[in-house]
């Protein structure tokens, strides 16, 4: 007999119960990092993803007594997490969703350095979610795949793209920089 | 086997197998090419491990949802619309198998009364699916 239940297990009997602020005040904090980290991946910018969690935990909230289980919990809220991603990019599109983040600016403020925030927005979009999903879940294959509804090879073919295309541009900034 | 080849095998080292990476690691050490490509994928993996590695939502975050999300229950109206359509569908059959059971002669306020709950039914259920997508 298992004693433990898994904070999922636990989500589901909370609903079969009806006990619909619980189950939420559990699948909070399970969830909240990941679906962050997954609109960040989706949209590109760091504010843009923290107003879209909110709305995204919002949904699930409201949609909470409609959850029939057919779908697993986490399949279930990474569904409405990207459907809400999709709603903001629609509504930001006057907004340039260039790829912005902080650490990577800082780290190019001096000449030598690469525009890595300029260098991801070039890659084709769905290389780059799958490539900062992977490097933010702790290079998990199968957390990527879960998160964005992409089998793994699919997962992995993107990758390798997006890694040797990084690559391939950062050899030849360096080349080009040594030569002036 | 070619650079290009040897770069593929190179993006893909933690997946290879020991004869392969014994390869890969002969070639690097005569190919400054592919060397620099090495570099530059290294470089690549510190830069975006160090930004993105354990990143982690706002900790105002759950405030922020708990204070737009009222105490009472979310809303019932899933669980109705289901029940609602469910209702129109058993009506619709019934009256269609009451029609072809007795064997009555075609009636038509039968049959406006079949086709109307068929379309609200199909309103319901179709209402339903579109909320489903929607979330």
């Amino acid at each position: 007999m298992r004693l433990l239940k898994s904070t999922d297990e636990e989500i589901r009997a909370r609903l079969d119960e009806r006990q619909y602020r619980e189950a939420f005040e559990l699948l909070m904090p399970q969830y909240q990092d990941k679906v962050f980290r997954l609109a960040y991946s989706i949209l590109g910018n760091k504010a843009l993803a923290e107003e879209t969690t909110q709305d995204i935990f919002i949904r699930v909230w409201k949609a909470l007594a409609g959850y029939r289980g057919q779908a697993s919990i986490s399949t279930w809220i990474y569904t409405i997490a990207r459907n809400t991603c999709l709603t903001a990019i629609r509504s930001n599109a006057a907004r340039s969703m260039q790829f912005e983040d902080d650490k990577l600016r800082a780290t190019a403020s001096s000449e030598h350095t690469i525009d890595w925030e300029y260098l991801l927005s070039q890659l084709p979009e769905k290389y780059r979610q799958v490539l900062v999903l992977f490097y933010m879940e702790n290079k998990s294959y199968d957390e990527v795949a879960k998160q964005l509804d992409l089998p793994i090879g699919t997962v992995k073919t993107y990758l390798h793209r997006a890694r040797k295309d990084l690559a391939a541009a950062v050899t030849e900034s360096r080349m080009t920089k040594g030569r002036t | 086997m070619t650079c290009p080849e040897f770069v593929d095998l190179l993006v893909d080292y933690r997946e290879l197998d020991d004869k392969q990476r014994q390869a890969v690691d002969s070639h690097l050490s005569s190919c400054a090419g592919c060397l620099v490509f090495h570099g530059a994928l290294i470089e690549v993996d510190s830069t975006l491990t160090a930004a993105f590695t354990g990143l982690e939502a706002s900790a105002t975050l759950p405030q922020g949802v708990m204070t737009q999300t009222p105490i009472r229950p979310p809303s019932f109206v899933p669980m109705l619309l289901d029940l609602t359509g469910s209702v129109a569908v058993l009506t619709v059959a019934m009256s269609v198998l009451d029609v072809f059971v007795s064997g009555l002669p075609l009636n038509i306020p039968t049959y406006w009364a079949a086709t109307a709950l068929f379309v609200v039914s199909a309103i319901v259920v179709g209402y339903r699916s579109y909320a489903d997508l929607k979330n």
